[in-house]
């Protein structure tokens, strides 16, 4: 089955490749290839048929694979709307517990407006927040009780 | 900054495939002879084929005795 990212180890680095071999190799179609040749990836020459060299292949899928990451740097959250890390607005972001040890980040994306997040341990949190100003909140309430109980009950009514 | 002679790839080529085809040699046999080739060319700074001479082979084995093994 095609997969969805190329695996760019199973390029040996010493061949060259016709684009056909390439498609084959990785269960793509000819015309995805020649959209990477279109996209910058080298050929040997101009001749027919065109050969791409193992080690210019490898480079260039390796790259493409690499260019996908968008790590976050300490303060910020990855915006999911404008697909890349943003410095929360105002540098403020809030502290919402899940457990005890861990929990989320949450902030104003500043171009979009969308909420951001970024998971976060207590213990690493001095790592993760860089210059941000967290506030802690805490955990939501569980449904309180009453003081009087509901007298309403399906089971005495049967 | 690698660098590739053209024709000398496309000569290697035919020859992968007459490996591989006409002496039936495994897929890592012929990866041996790439590798060999590409450190050949290496040390050969990329030169044709076209140009080769018998001083070159004979040089070459004495760069390759010359060298000591990498840790």
């Amino acid at each position: 089955m095609r997969k969805r990212r190329p695996n760019y180890r199973l390029v040996k680095i010493h061949r060259n490749y016709t684009v056909e071999e390439i498609a084959r190799l990785f269960g793509a179609h000819k015309n995805t290839v020649r959209q990477w040749i279109k996209s910058g990836l080298k050929t040997l020459d101009r001749r027919r048929p065109l050969l791409v060299h193992g080690s210019d292949l490898s480079a260039f899928l390796c790259d493409r694979k690499q260019k996908n990451k968008r790590p976050c740097k300490p303060g910020e959250f990855y915006c999911l709307r404008c697909r890349a890390p943003k410095q929360p607005d105002g540098d403020m972001a809030d502290y919402l517990p899940i457990t005890e040890r861990l929990g989320n980040l949450e902030g104003i994306c500043p171009e979009c407006g969308a909420m951001i997040y970024r998971r976060a341990s207590l213990a690493k949190l001095a790592q993760i927040r860089g210059k941000l100003d967290i506030t802690f909140r805490e955990a939501m309430g569980r449904v309180s009780e009453r003081e009087e109980p509901s007298l309403n009950s399906d089971l005495s009514q049967r | 900054m690698t660098k590739h002679n053209p024709e000398n790839e496309r000569i290697k080529r035919a020859y992968f495939s007459y490996l591989k085809e006409a002496k039936r040699h495994s897929e890592p046999t012929v990866d041996a002879a790439a590798k060999a080739f590409s450190r050949f060319e290496e040390w050969n700074q990329h030169k044709s084929f076209k140009a080769f001479h018998h001083e070159q082979a004979i040089a070459f084995k004495r760069h390759l005795t010359e060298q000591t093994s990498q840790r």
